[in-house]
């Protein structure tokens, strides 16, 4: 493809730059924080093609290297960067930097992405992946400047706010740098830390921005002048041009770049999902108050887009609450939204805002965040917690200065704030009398903003989820509805193939939500990786290797964990036990029956025995032996099916719920 | 002869970069934003808003190009000769909303030529074409 | 009258379009509500989180004009 209109404007005199082919930039680095070495090795291409890049390459590196007692806040976890084959590859919202580790939470396999600008930015750089090991005896910061990579003093950051922090890092190093920090809250251990981009993109979960700073590395600042070349630019562009095109025209993009994510609280309110006060109930009185419409109305400044994406979902806004600073962020997006909104009972749009921010800058998961904080309010409402364990200060529901204190307490560790900075699970531990029952979590890590008690699938989704109660790999609440939520028969094979076809973009280091809202199949999207890569597979194959990956990081989790996979499957006894007291679906709930009974149908889908461990036939089936040698060692390999395992496991429910 | 430039609409640009992208595919063939003739200034974190920056065609860097490597075309675009430009960089700061870059695999500067390609794909309206009728006299 | 209907993801095939990809056309009888007009092609309201008409949001109880156009916007599936 040559250039229009200009004569001598093409391409001219391109010198032989990197080693980049195929969609990958073709270095990666090996960086010991213990000792500051810095190794260089050619990315491992056959690693990602197995593996596909991104979540997938994560998780093998972690099976492969991390053993299997590490503290994940000590040396031997390693804190993996990596931007997988199509980020920065002229591909719609190609922009995914895909962040991995033990994680603090779960003690298993975890694994975070961000939009923004950042993964692109690293392979431009040069590099695919970055695995850091060890722990830096003084806090530093990465810095890449095309062939230039050091690990820099970061004294002068340490302690700032992540949103603090990045401008000054701009202006010290340069506006082109794109850079992404943790918080003080990360730097002080508290295991749901997040890492920060962009003035607001957030690689939120399982507390990758924790390990970052157990490793005492403050931040990453990339810069990167050079190109990316893929397997076959001239139909990469063909298919990306006609898909840009298409999409420009599609009905719902519109209120997509109006709104972003913000417009769905009115909608999971209306049908009664939407986690209000600590998910006691689904229906929140004041959730217009609190919807995309009066993000937009009072406080929105501008649309804000990750690398490649026309969707600009992201909404720069001004938080204004009066006696405070007014502050700037991007979001709330849905999740923060319910978590940090009717969650904790907030009924003014700047007051949500203004957590968001508070929780950004300090660097803690926006979603964590609110779960901790709403069980925080749980437990004063019941009388758990008094205000001689806050400082003097009340925890109620709805007031923003009681949040903000709590959450001060919580950074920095003070009292009680020590408890509530392991997450949900761990502070019920500790305060204990009951209040395990409403640490809305799994595996030890906090729910997404659904409420799945009148939403089956949903529910199985959160407890079977490799990361804790999240709804990345799997969301069917629009399935739930179609098909009956009083019923919980037949939603395993959904969610199982949910759990497959959503990590890919994962791995792939592309945007869900992008891809996945706007009627663009998946055999479309294949054929953009195949021109990206020229690997040639189909998407029957894709879908193995994600199944693949799931297997494998559910044997690590065995690993770690030592006992059977139906132990860490339950969510919080609030699921079974609490009705649904008010709104429209008020006096419905899952049993415990029907939890057993969903368990039980979720692990025959996956050729998984009663117990929730994989049995050899399926492992043998994924090519993942050693693991089922692994795991048979630990009496944890599953014990064979009866009737075997299915042929295919998950099936695709029409219509595309994707 | 009509002449065409890149408008801008202040307030619109949501920071993509696909225009950026698409520049460096067109003249380059690949994925390089630090090899596009446009840039985008973000402005972060106050007040929050981005500002593209494109050439304005006007012809400063014909002015003080010490090569004579640069020269108007009839719709109005400033094109650069290859091989007459040293990569002396003497028009980077004549051009005042900083549109011309050098790059390191090249041995020539890189200035808008008017393709469009980016106002093609640029979704939100920040960056447009805006065609200017021929005038009587040139 | 006639109204049409417009919607991606997954509503579009319950809307069965056949103006274009994405449009359906309906002659119906004027003075109904949105909720009217999806109850009469059996699309439960669950499904729409949003309806959109020249880029005003609309609700349920809304009586479309003549030839207008109602966009239906599905509920985000997570993000």
């Amino acid at each position: 493809m040559t250039a229009k209109g200009a004569k001598g404007a093409t391409g001219a005199k391109m010198a032989k730059r990197s080693t980049s082919s195929g969609g990958l930039a073709g270095t990666t680095l090996r960086i010991d924080l213990t000792t500051g070495r810095i190794k260089r090795e050619p990315t491992d291409t056959k690693l990602m093609r197995e593996w596909f890049g991104g979540r997938g390459v994560v998780a093998k590196i972690l099976y492969d290297e991390v053993p299997r007692d590490a503290d994940p806040f000590g040396p031997e976890n390693l804190f993996i960067m990596t931007a997988g084959v199509m980020s920065g590859c002229f591909i719609p919202a190609g922009a995914k930097i895909e962040f991995g580790s033990i994680s603090p939470m779960t003690n298993g396999h975890g694994d975070s992405n961000m939009g923004g600008h950042l993964g692109p930015a690293l392979k431009f750089a040069g590099y695919d992946t970055v695995i850091f090991s060890g722990i830096s005896p003084k806090p530093v910061y990465l810095f890449i400047d095309d062939d230039t990579v050091e690990l820099r003093d970061a004294s002068k950051y340490w302690g700032m706010g992540s949103l603090d922090c990045e401008p000054l890092m701009k202006k010290d190093l340069g506006e082109d740098f794109e850079i992404a920090t943790i918080g003080p809250a990360a730097e002080n251990g508290v295991r749901f830390s997040c890492i920060t981009h962009d003035f607001g993109r957030q690689a939120g979960r399982t507390g990758q921005g924790a390990v970052m700073g157990s490793k005492k590395l403050k931040a990453v600042a990339v810069r990167g002048t050079g190109g990316i070349v893929v397997h076959d630019l001239d139909k990469l562009t063909e298919h990306v041009t006609a898909i840009i095109k298409r999409t420009q025209t599609h009905p719902n993009m519109a209120p997509w770049q109006k709104y972003g994510t913000s417009f769905f609280v009115g909608w999971s309110n209306k049908n009664a999902v939407l986690p209000t006060r600590n998910f006691q109930t689904t229906y929140f009185e004041d959730a217009e108050a609190i919807d995309g419409p009066e993000l937009v109305e009072k406080c929105f400044i501008s649309h804000k887009a990750c690398s490649g994406c026309w969707m600009n979902c992201g909404k720069y806004v001004k938080a204004e609450v009066p006696g405070k600073e007014k502050v700037f962020l991007e979001g709330p997006e849905y999740e923060t939204g319910a978590l940090c909104g009717s969650n904790l009972g907030m009924k003014d749009i700047n007051h949500v805002a203004y957590l968001n921010w508070l929780m950004d800058n300090v660097g803690m998961d926006t979603m964590s965040g609110g779960g901790v904080v709403a069980f925080g309010m749980e437990c004063f409402q019941r009388g758990l917690i008094g205000t001689g364990d806050l400082e003097g200060h009340t925890l109620k529901w709805g007031s923003v200065e009681d949040a903000e204190h709590f959450v001060d307490m919580i950074v920095h560790r003070r009292g009680i704030g020590e408890y509530f900075a392991g997450g949900t699970k761990r502070a019920a531990e500790k305060i204990g009398r009951g209040s395990e029952k409403f640490a809305m979590q799994v595996k030890g890590m906090e729910m997404s903003g659904y409420d799945g008690r009148y939403a089956p699938g949903m529910m199985l989704s959160y407890m079977t989820c490799d990361i804790g109660a999240h709804h990345n790999r799997s969301w069917t609440i629009t399935v739930d509805m179609a098909e009956g939520q009083d019923k919980v028969e037949g939603r395993a094979k959904v969610v199982v193939y949910l759990q497959h076809i959503r990590p890919l973009f994962d791995c792939w280091c592309i945007c869900r939500l992008f891809w996945g809202e706007l009627d663009i199949e998946p055999e479309e999207i294949v054929q953009t990786l195949n021109d990206i890569t020229g690997w040639n597979i189909d998407t029957a194959e894709a879908l193995k290797t994600s199944e693949k990956m799931w297997n494998l990081v559910r044997c690590h989790y065995l690993e770690r964990n030592r006992a059977d996979g139906r132990t860490f499957d339950y969510p919080p006894a609030r699921a079974w036990e609490d009705k649904i007291p008010s709104g429209p679906n008020a006096g419905k709930g899952l049993t415990k029956d029907q939890i057993e009974t969903m368990l039980n149908e979720y692990y025959a889908c996956r050729g998984w025995d009663a117990k929730g461990n994989p049995t050899r036939e399926v492992l043998h089936d994924l090519k993942l032996d050693f693991a089922a040698d692994a795991i048979e060692k630990l009496g944890l390999l599953g014990t064979p099916l009866p009737n075997g395992i299915p042929a295919v496991r998950g099936e695709r429910y029409k219509p595309k719920a994707f | 002869m009509e002449r065409k430039r890149i408008k801008i609409t202040q307030g619109k640009c949501s920071g993509c970069r696909l225009c950026l992208q698409i520049c460096a595919i067109a003249h380059y063939h690949e994925t390089n934003p630090k090899k596009a003739a446009l840039r985008i200034e973000a402005h972060f974190p106050q007040p929050g808003i981005f500002k593209p920056k494109v050439c304005v065609q006007c012809g400063k860097c014909m002015e003080v190009c010490p090569e004579g490597a640069i020269s108007r075309r009839d719709d109005g675009a400033y094109i650069v000769d290859f091989e007459k430009c040293t990569n002396c960089g003497t028009c980077i700061p004549a051009c005042k909303p900083g549109v011309i870059f050098q790059h390191r695999d090249l041995d020539h500067v890189i200035i808008c030529d008017n393709c469009f390609r980016c106002t093609d794909l640029c979704n939100t309206g920040a960056i447009t074409m805006f065609i200017q009728p021929a005038k009587e006299s040139a | 009258m006639t109204v049409f209907l417009k919607a991606g993801g997954n509503l579009r095939a319950m809307i069965k379009p056949d103006v274009d990809h994405y449009t359906r056309k309906l002659e119906i009888e004027g003075g109904k509500s949105i909720g009217e007009i999806l109850e009469h092609i059996s699309l439960n309201p669950a499904y729409v989180a949003l309806m959109y008409v020249d880029g005003a949001m609309k609700d349920l109880s809304y009586k479309p004009a003549d030839g207008e156009t109602i966009t239906l916007q599905p509920p985000v599936s997570g993000g």
